[in-house]
């Protein structure tokens, strides 16, 4: 067990560093000159100025070498943009995105499970029907568009919340709405499935047998036996919230680290991209991690397979 | 040497009448898998229903706990079970019923628990179920003495793990374990040994013949498999195509079969004793059709006795005498099985 | 041939979701197709008396535009029909892509394992799934001047490891089931067993994954242009004409409004037939 965990740290971490490395060589083959878009009227002469003190014209080898030394002793660069250390820009804007992702998760894991379960128990019927299109509606929509469409009706003719900037937490509702709604659909679906899985396997009709009522058996085997698929789907739908999280920001200007990540790409400011990226895979690379290790606390089975606790 | 303790007993524990469970698929298909069913059990008696597979048994089980899956619906029939009709109570009322007073064992061990619970997680609720309010101590205390009565010593170890980490025959025992944590009236055992293997099986079958020894309970066992019971059970109860075609106490059944399809199965047996007798005898053909059932009696075309009247009618559950019952127009009333093969 | 056509006539009818995904798709293929022919106006031609036309449903329409116009007062109507033009390309170009070099991979992949060409393979997809698919979709974009060929790469790129593991998971498990060692033992070369034995046999696996990876590919080229990162205009494309219609919205939503409707109705049509596939590929059809 220990050694497994040990094992798939290791893995995430050497994960971590090719991601730094790629990143790293992709961001300085974007043309594009930083030096000479920090300023596009300066002389020649300042802007060669400028690249030595951003020490960018040393070769990419030399460069990597300097910033693995950086890394190494805590400093994650500088912004050139932002005038302030990239820690700084992190430790602003880090809370922002993580109140939009929780408002999205938890709600989304809530209400999905409740419509899978409600779609699974009224199987065939109208209500299954509703759920099953709006699952499919959701995971269909085009995020951005319908975030504009929502900034219109609510907040601009109902005026019921914010529509762009972060001011406090009633700025993350309508982001994190629809960061959920495909998270919801896909829940439902999976936790649907799942659940008119179970109910048909022996143990849930020994159940039965055994003076369980019928709601108890439902409820009480079949969602634990969906923890899983639904921690499964979480992880494997991380990267694209993450994703979206870019785009939402983008659109409700919210200076999180999605909108961060996509200023700092066009203004080719390396060391937040670089910085921002990698925080980004490490989030991504731990939640994973951690999923694969709570499979072994969640199934036995897998336990057994790995060699016991 | 049970059969003579509870033969004297008469009180009846279970009277099944006329009960008929049929699926329901498509629009106007309907499977007949159980058509008609009559039997009774005695207290402290174990009845072995045997029949090929789809011939209604383990549907006949299902029936009795009401826990048939859809399209499968129960159609009609009084299952008498201490003086009440269970097909009759109230949804809420079998659930205290089942588990309590009629436990029911299943087939494959291994898909029978649940994967993510431990086994004490199981038992414990398999307790709670039925006894809400019942104290830490009192739970622990009833699933020690289940788990000793089919001979597991070690019951602390074997709580605190998951159903993967036994083998098939064990889990097979726990399972037993946990139907008897009431002392139910009633075992119902579903091929309780079928995906088994062989030695298991014998295992199998101690551990419920030590049972039912020390709890005195009855039982019904249901089997492909006539070593089953012959070994284990006091009376016993031919199924074929959704009925009853013979029903009778094992030994005279054994020796004397009245109903052809009987004969058949029993010559289908190998025995060790049976050295220089002839090949073994299969069943020619197949079952009918359940949703397309013949007009006459289901076996007759399967039947090297059948005549005319066989194919036109079918033949009703007659009583002849000495506690035995058989569905046939012409039973082999002198039939011995002795003759064809050596039986016990 | 007559066979295939009742079989996939029947498979139609017992999924209904799956053909109304395909009838849509259908109708967007031939807009694709004939796209130019079937633009009632020049989609680049502006006429500043006619700017921002409603649509027919509404008063003041012109019903030479049935869908209005923009801004600047092109047809609505025929930029959309552009505009599904330049989305349906490149997600075809992208997904297929993806697929060839996911099955090339995989197959490649599955077929070596354990060796060293697999595990750097495999790295190789566990770097790129470790980074967002939009993040690696934008540093992509920002490495090269997008048009729709590098806009197509891009996204082909960004999706194929996805195939590639697939295809390689039911490699390594077709690789033990008998008839690839029958084969084996019968002397057919690695190529043959590569070319013959799995493709044929791992196609129906990544058969439902297509039309769902073709939905998120549309969604996330309509998502860049919209960013002003993937398709530039003079090129239309779906998400230019929403990005156009945003600073009109609170006055002239439907420009913004239809155009993602469209793509709402294409990312379904894929969405519901990349579920039915699912749905009877684990039934075991």
């Amino acid at each position: 067990m220990f050694s497994t965990v040990v094992k798939r740290l290791l893995q995430g971490l050497l994960v971590l560093f090719a991601v730094m490395v790629l990143i790293f060589v992709l961001l300085r083959l974007i043309p594009g000159d930083p030096a000479r878009q920090m300023s596009t009227i300066a002389s020649e002469e300042a802007v060669q100025a400028l690249r030595h003190e951003m020490g960018i014209d040393k070769s990419i080898p030399e460069q990597f070498v300097n910033y693995c030394g950086n890394l190494l002793h805590g400093n994650l660069g500088y912004s050139w943009f932002q005038k302030t250390d990239v820690i700084n820009v992190i430790k602003m804007s880090w809370s922002k995105t993580a109140t939009e992702m929780m408002f999205a998760i938890v709600p989304a894991i809530i209400l999905g499970m409740v419509f899978g379960v409600l779609a699974a128990m009224y199987q065939h019927t109208w209500i299954d029907k509703f759920i099953s299109t709006c699952s499919i509606i959701e995971q269909s929509m085009p995020n951005y568009w319908i975030a504009i469409m929502l900034i219109q009706v609510i907040c601009s003719k109902l005026r019921l919340l914010p529509a762009s900037g972060y001011k406090d937490y009633t700025y993350a509702i309508l982001p994190a709405f629809i960061l959920a709604l495909p998270l919801i659909g896909i829940i439902a679906k999976n936790v649907r499935t799942n659940m008119l899985g179970s109910v048909g396997q022996d143990f849930v009709k020994a159940a039965k047998a055994r003076g369980v009522p019928g709601a108890a058996t439902l409820f009480g085997y079949a969602i634990r036996n969906s923890l899983i698929p639904i921690i499964t789907i979480i992880g494997g739908q991380l990267g694209g919230l993450l994703g979206n999280c870019i785009i939402i920001e983008y659109i409700f200007s919210i200076p999180g680290i999605g909108l961060h990540i996509l200023n700092a790409i066009l203004r080719r400011d390396y060391y937040l991209v670089q910085a921002l990226v990698m925080l980004v895979s490490a989030v991504f690379v731990i939640i994973n991690t951690a999923i694969d290790i709570s499979y072994l606390y969640l199934d036995p089975r897998i336990r057994k397979a790995q060699g016991g606790l | 040497m049970s059969e003579n303790n509870t033969a004297k007993n008469n009180e009846v524990i279970l009277e099944v009448k006329d009960i008929k469970t049929y699926f329901h698929i498509g629009k106007d298909r309907v499977i007949k898998a159980v058509d008609g069913v009559n039997f009774t059990l005695k207290k402290g008696r174990v009845l072995g229903i045997i029949g090929e597979s789809g011939s209604g048994k383990s549907v006949t089980s299902r029936t009795i706990m009401r826990i048939v899956d859809k399209p499968g619906v129960i159609e009609g029939g009084e299952v008498i079970f201490k003086g009440q009709d269970l097909l009759k109570v109230s949804e809420k009322e079998m659930t205290k019923i089942r588990g309590k007073q009629i436990s029911l064992i299943f087939q494959d061990p291994t898909t029978s628990f649940n994967p993510y619970m431990t086994i004490g997680a199981q038992m414990k609720q398999a307790y709670k179920v039925h006894e809400k309010g019942a104290s830490k101590e009192e739970v622990l205390e009833k699933c020690r003495v289940a788990l000793k009565l089919v001979g597991i010593n070690n019951w602390e170890e074997v709580m605190g793990k998951y159903p993967c980490e036994f083998s098939a025959g064990f889990r097979q025992r726990i399972f037993i374990a946990m139907a008897m944590i009431f002392n139910p009236d009633l075992l119902i055992a579903d091929e309780p040994t079928t995906s088994l293997g062989i030695t298991i099986q014998a295992e199998i079958i101690q551990a419920l013949t030590e049972v039912k020894e020390k709890v005195g309970n009855s039982i019904i066992i249901i089997t492909h498999d006539f070593g089953v019971v012959s070994q284990f059970s006091d009376d016993i109860f031919v199924m074929y195509a959704g009925r009853c075609v013979e029903s009778s106490p094992k030994k005279d059944l054994l020796l004397h079969p009245h109903h052809p399809y009987t004969i058949g199965l029993i010559r289908s047996v190998p025995l060790l004793e049976a050295r220089k007798t002839k090949r073994l005898k299969s069943i020619p053909g197949f079952p009918p059709d359940m949703a397309n059932p013949p007009k006459g009696c289901a076996f007759a075309s399967r039947c090297e006795w059948a005549k005319e009247k066989c194919f036109q009618e079918q033949p009703e559950l007659r009583d002849c005498g000495d506690d035995r019952k058989v569905a046939c127009h012409y039973p082999l009333m002198d039939y011995n099985t002795s003759d064809d093969t050596k039986v016990e | 041939m007559m066979d295939r056509i009742k079989k996939g006539l029947k498979f139609c009818k017992k999924n209904p979701g799956f053909t109304v995904g395909l009838v849509i798709i259908c109708i967007m293929l031939f807009i694709t197709l004939f796209a130019k022919q079937i633009c009632p106006h020049d989609p680049q031609l502006s006429d500043p008396k006619l700017k921002l036309l409603p649509p027919f449903w509404m008063e003041g329409s012109n019903p030479a535009y049935p869908l209005g116009t923009d801004y600047i007062g092109r047809d609505l109507l025929s930029r959309i029909f552009m505009g599904i033009q330049t989305s349906m390309m490149v997600a075809l170009g992208a997904v297929a892509g993806a697929v060839l070099i996911g099955i090339l991979v995989g197959i490649l992949s599955g077929l070596s394992y354990p060796g060293k060409v697999d595990t750097l393979l495999m790295r190789i997809t566990d770097i790129q799934m470790g980074i967002p698919f939009i993040v690696m979709v934008i540093i992509i974009v920002s490495l090269v001047n997008p048009t729709v060929g590098s806009c197509t790469v891009c996204l082909m790129l960004a999706t194929w490891p996805v195939y590639g593991r697939a295809i390689r998971s039911s490699v390594m498990i077709d690789k033990e089931i008998d008839y690839i060692a029958a084969g084996r033992t019968m002397g057919a070369s690695e190529y043959r067993i590569a070319t013959r034995y799995l493709g044929r046999n791992i196609l129906p696996g990544i058969l439902p994954v297509v039309p769902m990876d073709f939905s998120n590919v549309i969604l996330t080229e309509s998502c860049i242009s919209f960013m002003g990162l993937g398709i530039q205009p003079p090129t239309i494309s779906l998400g230019n004409i929403m990005a156009d219609g945003r600073n009109y919205i609170s006055t002239h939503w439907w420009i913004t409004g239809i155009a993602g409707l469209v793509i709402l109705i294409i990312a379904i049509a894929f969405t519901l037939m990349g579920d039915d596939l699912q749905k009877s590929m684990s039934s075991g059809n």
